[in-house]
């Protein structure tokens, strides 16, 4: 008995030492913050991780491209995706994008990676890389967030409703004690952060890497848009000519279709880039399902995604006889009873069905941005904006706009290759917002003034934030 | 010493001689009443003397008696003491009564046994009789009205599905509200692995048949032992053991039935859907002529548009439903054996049970055997050996058992399908019409062939799941016990997936196929120490001191291959391509010491206190450890002398206790800073940070006051209980909302308290008990109170959930109040936040809406009539008070709005004429209005409904053999039965049924609870 005594004591005491080891497990599937961005393998992942956000639908793996398509005038929705895009095409009030979870979430990341790469074990030539790659990316999101959620600087229809720009967050948080309730900036000075963030990403970025990576190439480029929707004219121009320098190469008449049809669009300067199987979006949400009932061309036969938002007919009236572009129109298959024209420029590529990289600049666009900046900067330059423009026109078939093409109908036709160039990539809203323009729908107009042209904050925001204010009507 | 013995000897010897003359033999046979079976070790004395036996294993005695005024008293626990006056018989046959309140007179408290009069606690026992043959697959449905204050609700109907027990209401807004479950001491793992593939229940591995009783702690005063577990109070399951002293005997029973769906919902004929549609285009664009509507509706169904009014009324109404929804099967064969005698015995059984659900090719069959072992190895030293083995197969639903809405599963389309697309064409070698490859499209939103869907895809969880238990006690000296207890509860899931190339959603991939594998395991063991001690005969006081480890492992895989070569192949080995794997390890420890002392005054005046310092390995390293102690006594007014006079009253006890325990469901590692895995890109697999930590995690802690009173009243003719409690829940766990604007959704943190208070009544009657007839009943019925009391920062609503706010009962539903229709133009119209009528819903016009999905009032009325071995007993549940969004309709009622049927309902209520008064607007095409501010359709305000119910939920009707047949027939007891499930319910729901759980999925797409009847036999040896 007195064994058994000393044997509980015993165990008792054990126990009683090792209070706290013995609850002592770990996860095996995560690591602890501290050390995760010390070394070349974390940083290298976490950078995965920041640009695979861009692959989810509410950025570009569906939102910015086809639920920006249902939004604007160029197409209309056929309601046999079960429901799906049928209240955005009708501009139904908070049917909207809903990417701001998402980009300040990686925005927090980008944050708290460049507050970790002084410190980091790598090499200099790594951590420049790193560098270049997210301040461009921090650009990017914040960029989205504002053709999102804010007008452009200085574009707000009336002073009572601009509300400014999206709260700007430039470090990183990891605890509790470091949130920070703030207030929406300025449009000017998160467009000015989106400068020195670019102006970083274009002397640090890669060269090579593009188009899966961000480039120095893709850096001026997006700096030149971000300078479009600032109507900052002459950097726009300056900055996608730079762009160019680095990566000018054109699709021709003869391999634009050919071009669409390939896994890496040639023209991409960045594309967000599906590379495993298993990557796939799948038919209830891909950019593909959105916008075809096929899974191939013809002649095959085979149904595929759902066919939901599909091109009005003044959209494809828009093509001049002859125009390659149009090509990439075509009828799709039976699908609750009906056949109509779709857009064919995202077929599952990459060959696994509902699956697309996502072109997000192409070296067409640098050309349109250039020829509009030339157009509208301070000292306008017809000849050169003309130019810049034929290039498009041209190459798709198309004459030439001649000398007696000027001033206004310059600028339209600008707009009009831009809306024929850039079809179904999600440009069109973005663009008639910047310039100030409404919708013309079927579904009800959406005037420029109208609220439904900004997206609603999430309402969580506003319920958590006393200091951020909800976009007007919402 | 010789020389007292010799003179023992002598005197016994002189005893036998004297009483030589007068002595006689008596013999007989003892019974039991209640079905004439023969009891086996029933005690027989002559009254006032030493001099007794005790019956043998057939029931039979013999005894010597003196003379013909002596008394004999047969005693038999369990059962009511009988006395017999010899007279001048030599055969005294004699049935004893079952002793209803003796039969429960030990409750399981954790860690041991309390006599039911000695408790301080609110428990609630169950006996295993009530649940006997009920054609279940886990004990908790069982359980169902049978406990006050123990709501169970069915998930769903899938047989083995999961249940929804709450114990006293919700305590926790988002860490679990599920109860504690042990079996036999081992404290189980009872998450939910199965997920979509099948609704895998984690207490189906037992056979509700071998389960002898189930005691429920509902307050703190008994549950605080099990310190961190036990918020959600604590389900106590003990298991059938053999008995010593007793033959060995057999047991088989065998029950067969059916299994019938709940009647289905009247949809629209294919005509009626024209005539909406057609209104539907009219209100869209109300200039269009007669034939252009026709036309334009006839291109939208995928017909010609040249067909003409005639062809239209011609066209046939298929009805998917009924294709759907199916009478299956129910099988059930157990065979038990037990038995035993002073130094071992045992308990063993095998079992197999299958059923199916009402929905094809979902089913459920389990194979399991348990073996329960007791030995004595000396007078020192037991032990108790458990093992239960099962090993079950389900076929799964396409879509989520918990409620879908993929496209793809019969149980939410085939009512939403059009009704002109043809389920079958002969002419395809599948049957099917509407396959991919066959051309022929399903038109409308919900183009798929569910019937083929259900038929082709194998969606398959095989769970073999084995607890088992061993326990040493060792008897240091009288009243000191040292107990060391071992458990494991170890489960492997293996569930399967194809894809059948030839349906519509995995034609283009030609095939999927992903298998996983998720490994559960869950280890503890515990030492206790007890000690007993009676001072001065009136002063008992007994302690018992314990350590507890438990550990629980959690890990799997999972791979997925797409492309196979015909569907003929769907191993996955034929994939072409390995499409994805996937995997997870998760685990988490607790620790604790516990103790509880107890003393009472001559079994008077009880006092108890329990205690227990636990540790979880879930919470911040500040506060990983918390103490939960309780302190309850009870008063037996029926001990007092002023009593005694009041012979009425058989039972009359006081009971009151307060107490805390924790509550630690949350996630393994919710309090730590990590970065996870995340997405992946170009071929790198990002991490990325996953989680905000805080340190400072503690425990939810509830807070319990309650007080009973037990009562009986004229030999317990009337007896229960009342319990009045209160459960304050305080530092719950939530996930407080972050500014998304932080990077982070969320974090874990103790913010907030939800008040609980009730009432619980018990009431058990013997109405009638004359000449063989026997009417018992058993009632329990309560109500219940939920509130949020506070939340963080003086927070009113939460933000990010605005149905959680101070001082409205959680699960308070929140929309825009629903206005009814203009009956000017027929426009659905909605209350705005100052209660003007808009057309417009925006999320700051959201109120309360002055109902809740929480019971506030629930319970059991059970009632049973024997005559002569006849038993005929009928079970009524009801539960009460949850207003729930019947988001069926929300699907159902778009009149032609989308390509998708509607319910008969909608389409005589719906507005067609100016002035109209009706809450169904008129048909808009895609649910909308053409306006800049649209009046949406979708809008679940419309569709609130009370979803309380009564249900007769179990008729019983039995017959027992007599004696003398089954003494020819060479069996102690032979019973035929028959049975039926949910035969009648009351309720004013109008979707399939109004048993569910809404588990996010709103009510879309669950499959309903079936009507099942069952005749079976059981017999023993």
């Amino acid at each position: 008995m007195k064994k058994i005594y000393s044997l509980s004591l015993l165990t008792s005491l054990l126990v009683f030492a090792s209070c706290e080891s013995i609850l002592e497990i770990d996860p095996r599937q995560s690591i602890d913050s501290s050390q995760a961005l010390k070394t070349p393998e974390g940083i290298t992942a976490n950078l995965a991780n920041i640009y695979s956000n861009l692959k989810s639908t509410l950025l570009y793996g569906r939102d910015f491209v086809a639920t920006a398509e249902a939004l604007a005038d160029n197409a209309r929705i056929i309601n046999r995706a079960g429901g799906r895009y049928v209240q955005q095409g009708a501009n139904a009030p908070n049917n909207h994008f809903g990417n701001w979870a998402t980009a300040y979430n990686v925005i927090n990341q980008i944050n708290i990676l460049l507050e970790a790469l002084p410190s980091a074990n790598i090499t200099d030539s790594f951590r420049d890389s790193v560098e270049g790659q997210i301040r461009a990316l921090r650009a990017l999101f914040y960029f989205d967030l504002m053709r999102a959620y804010a007008y452009e600087p200085g574009m707000a229809p009336s002073p009572s409703v601009d509300f400014g720009g999206v709260p700007l967050f430039l470090t990183g948080v990891l605890d509790p004690s470091q949130i920070e309730l703030k207030s929406r900036a300025t449009q000017a000075e998160v467009y000015s952060q989106m400068y020195a963030d670019l102006n970083v990403a274009i002397t640090k970025a890669p060269t090579a890497g593009g188009p899966t990576y961000v480039t120095r190439a893709f850096a001026f480029a997006l700096y030149s848009k971000v300078a479009l929707y600032n109507r900052d004219f002459d950097n726009a121009e300056s900055y996608a000519t730079q762009a160019l320098a680095l990566k000018g190469n054109l699709s021709t008449n003869a391999s634009y279709v050919a071009d669409w049809r390939q896994r890496v669009h040639p023209e991409s300067l960045f594309e967000v880039t599906f590379t495993t199987d298993s990557e796939t979006i799948g038919v209830n949400e891909s950019v593909q399902s959105a916008f075809t009932t096929r899974i191939a061309l013809p002649p095959s036969t085979t149904l595929g995604g759902w066919g939901a938002v599909v091109p009005t007919s003044a959209y494809l009236s828009l093509f001049p006889v002859g125009d390659v572009r149009r090509t990439l129109y075509e009828n799709g298959l039976n699908r609750s009873g009906s056949i109509v024209i779709e857009c064919t420029k995202f077929l599952g590529k990459t060959g696994t069905v509902y699956m697309d990289n996502i072109p997000v600049m192409r070296t067409s666009e640098l050309h349109l941005i250039r020829a509009e900046a030339r157009l509208r900067k301070a000292a306008p330059d017809e000849n050169a904006a003309r130019a810049d423009v034929n290039v498009i026109a041209q190459r798709a078939g198309l004459a030439p706009y001649d000398n007696t093409v000027v001033g206004a109908a310059l600028l339209n036709a600008i707009y009009l290759q831009r809306q024929l160039e850039l079809g179904w990539e999600g440009d069109r809203w973005f663009d008639m917002k910047r310039r100030g323009l409404g919708l013309t729908k079927s579904t009800g107009n959406v005037p420029y003034d109208d609220y439904r042209i900004l997206a609603p904050i999430p309402i969580r925001e506003i319920q958590s934030n006393p200091n951020l204010k909800q976009n007007a009507n919402y | 010493m010789g020389k007292n013995l010799l003179l023992s000897v002598f005197l016994l010897f002189l005893s036998s001689i004297c009483t030589f003359a007068q002595q006689r033999t008596v013999s007989g046979r003892v019974t039991a009443s209640a079905d004439g079976s023969p009891l086996p070790g029933v005690n027989v004395v002559i009254k006032g003397t030493a001099t007794g036996t005790a019956t043998d294993a057939d029931g039979r005695f013999t005894l010597t008696v003196g003379n013909s005024g002596d008394v004999l008293i047969f005693s038999f626990i369990g059962f009511i003491n009988k006395e017999v006056t010899v007279g001048q018989q030599s055969t005294v046959d004699v049935s004893l009564d079952e002793d209803a309140t003796q039969l429960s007179e030990v409750v399981v408290t954790g860690y041991g046994v309390t006599p039911k009069r000695e408790l301080t606690g609110a428990v609630s026992s169950v006996r295993g009789e009530a649940l006997r043959n009920m054609p279940v697959q886990s004990f908790d449905r069982a359980l169902q009205g049978q406990a006050a204050g123990v709501q169970v609700l069915s998930a769903n109907g899938v047989p083995g599905g999961a249940v929804n027990v709450r114990i006293r209401g919700l305590g926790s807004i988002t860490a679990g509200n599920e109860p504690l479950y042990i079996v036999d001491g081992v404290q189980l793992n009872n998450r939910n692995d199965g997920g979509g593939t099948v609704s895998n229940n984690p207490l189906a591995f037992l056979n509700p048949n071998d389960i002898e009783s189930i005691d429920v702690l509902k307050d703190a005063a008994n549950a605080s032992i099990y310190g961190s577990q036990a918020a959600n109070g604590v389900v106590i399951i003990t298991t059938k053991k053999g008995k010593s002293g007793q033959k060995t005997r057999f047991d088989l029973n065998y029950y067969k039935g059916f299994v019938e769906p709940m009647p289905t919902l009247r949809m629209l004929n294919t005509q009626e859907l024209f005539q909406v549609r057609k209104e539907a285009r009219l209100t869209a664009n109300p200039s269009l002529t007669e034939d252009q509507v026709r036309q334009a509706v006839l291109a939208d169904f995928g017909f010609p548009t040249t067909l003409t009014e005639q062809d239209i009324a011609a066209l046939p109404t298929y009805d998917w439903q009924k294709e759907s929804f199916k009478t299956g099967t129910i099988d059930n064969l157990e065979l038990s054996m037990s038995g035993g005698n002073d130094a071992t015995t045992f308990y063993a059984s095998m079992a197999y049970n299958g059923q199916d659900a009402s929905l094809i090719n979902i089913d459920f069959k389990r194979l399991g055997g348990k073996l329960n072992l007791t030995h004595k190895i000396n007078s020192k030293v037991s032990t108790e050996i458990g093992l239960n083995v099962s090993s079950i197969t389900q076929r799964g639903p396409y879509g989520d058992a918990r409620g879908t809405t993929a496209f793809g599963a019969p149980q939410y389309a085939s009512p939403l399908i059009l009704p002109f697309n043809p389920i079958y064409d002969p002419s395809e070698s599948s049957g099917f019409f509407g396959l991919p490859a066959s051309g022929d499209v399903i038109v409308g939103d919900l183009s798929q062939n569910v019937i083929a869907n259900a038929n082709y895809i194998k969606s398959k969880g095989l769970t073999n799941q084995f607890v088992g238990n061993l326990a040493v006690n060792y008897k240091i000296i009288d009243g000191l016990t040292f107990r060391v207890f071992g458990g494991l509860d170890y489960r492997n899931l293996r569930s399967e997936f194809y894809g059948d190339p030839r349906l519509s959603d995995y034609f283009n991939i030609k095939g999927t196929q992903t298998t996983g594998n998720n490994v559960n395991s869950n280890l503890q063991g515990n030492a206790t120490l007890t000690y007993n001690k009676t001072f001065a005969a009136v002063h008992n006081a007994s302690a018992l001191v314990g350590f507890e480890y438990r550990e629980e492992i959690n890990e799997g895989n999972s791979f997925t291959g797409r492309s196979f070569p015909t569907p003929d192949f769907s191993t996955p080995n034929a994939a072409a391509i390995p499409f994805a794997v996937g995997g997870f390890w998760t685990g988490f420890k607790r620790a604790g010491f516990f103790g509880n002392f107890k003393y009472d005054y001559n079994k008077k005046y009880i006092l108890s206190v329990t205690m227990r310092y636990d540790g979880s390995s879930r919470f911040g390293s500040d506060s990983q450890y918390g103490f939960f102690p309780s302190i309850s006594g009870a008063w037996n007014l029926t001990e007092e002398n002023f009593m005694k006079g009041a012979e009425f009253v058989s039972d009359l006890r006081l009971r009151a206790g307060i107490g805390t325990t924790g509550n630690d469901q949350i996630g393994n590692f919710d309090s730590r800073s990590l970065y996870g895995l995340g997405g992946v890109y170009g071929g790198v697999t990002g991490i990325g940070p996953s989680q905000m930590g805080n340190a400072d995690l503690r425990w939810e802690r509830n807070q319990t006051t309650n007080i009973g009173v037990d009562y009986g009243f004229f030999g317990n003719r009337i007896s229960g209980s009342v319990e009045v409690f209160q459960r304050l829940s305080k530092d719950l766990l939530l996930a407080q909302s972050l500014p998304q604007t932080s990077g982070f959704n969320s974090i874990t943190k103790n913010v907030g308290e939800v008040k609980n208070e009730g009432l619980e009544f018990e009431l058990r009657t013997i109405n009638l008990d004359r000449n063989g007839f026997k009417w018992t009943s058993n009632f329990n019925i309560t109500f219940l109170r939920n509130e949020v009391v506070s939340l963080f920062d003086g927070l009113q609503v939460l933000p990010g959930n605005l149905a959680i706010r101070v001082g409205y009962p959680l699960g308070t539903n929140i929309n825009n109040p629903y206005a009814g229709v203009n009956p000017a133009n027929g426009r659905p119209m909605h209350y705005d936040i100052n209660g003007n009528l808009t057309y417009l819903r925006v999320a700051a016009d959201q109120v309360p809406m002055g109902h809740q999905n929480f019971s506030d009032m629930f319970g059991g009325f059970t009632n049973t009539l024997t005559y002569k071995g006849i038993e005929f007993s009928f079970f009524f549940q009801y539960d009460y008070g949850r207003t729930v969004a019947n988001v069926q309709h929300f699907r159902m009622a778009d009149l032609g709005g989308v390509p998708r049927n509607s319910r008969y309902s909608f389409f005589e209520e719906r507005w067609t004429t100016p002035g109209q008064i009706t809450s169904v607007p008129r048909p808009a095409l895609n649910r909308t209005e053409i306006a800049s501010t649209i009046s949406s359709y979708q809008t679940t305000a419309r569709f609130y409904e009370d979803a309380s119910f009564i249900r007769l939920k179990q008729v019983t009707l039995a017959y027992n053999l007599p004696q003398n047949i089954l003494g020819r027939l060479k069996i102690s007891n032979a019973r035929i039965y028959a049975q039926a499930i949910n035969l009648i319910t009351w309720t004013k729901w109008t979707g399939y049924d109004p048993e569910f759980q809404d588990t996010g999925n709103g009510t879309e797409g669950i499959i309903p609870q079936t009507r099942n009847y069952t005749f079976g036999i059981q017999v023993g040896f």
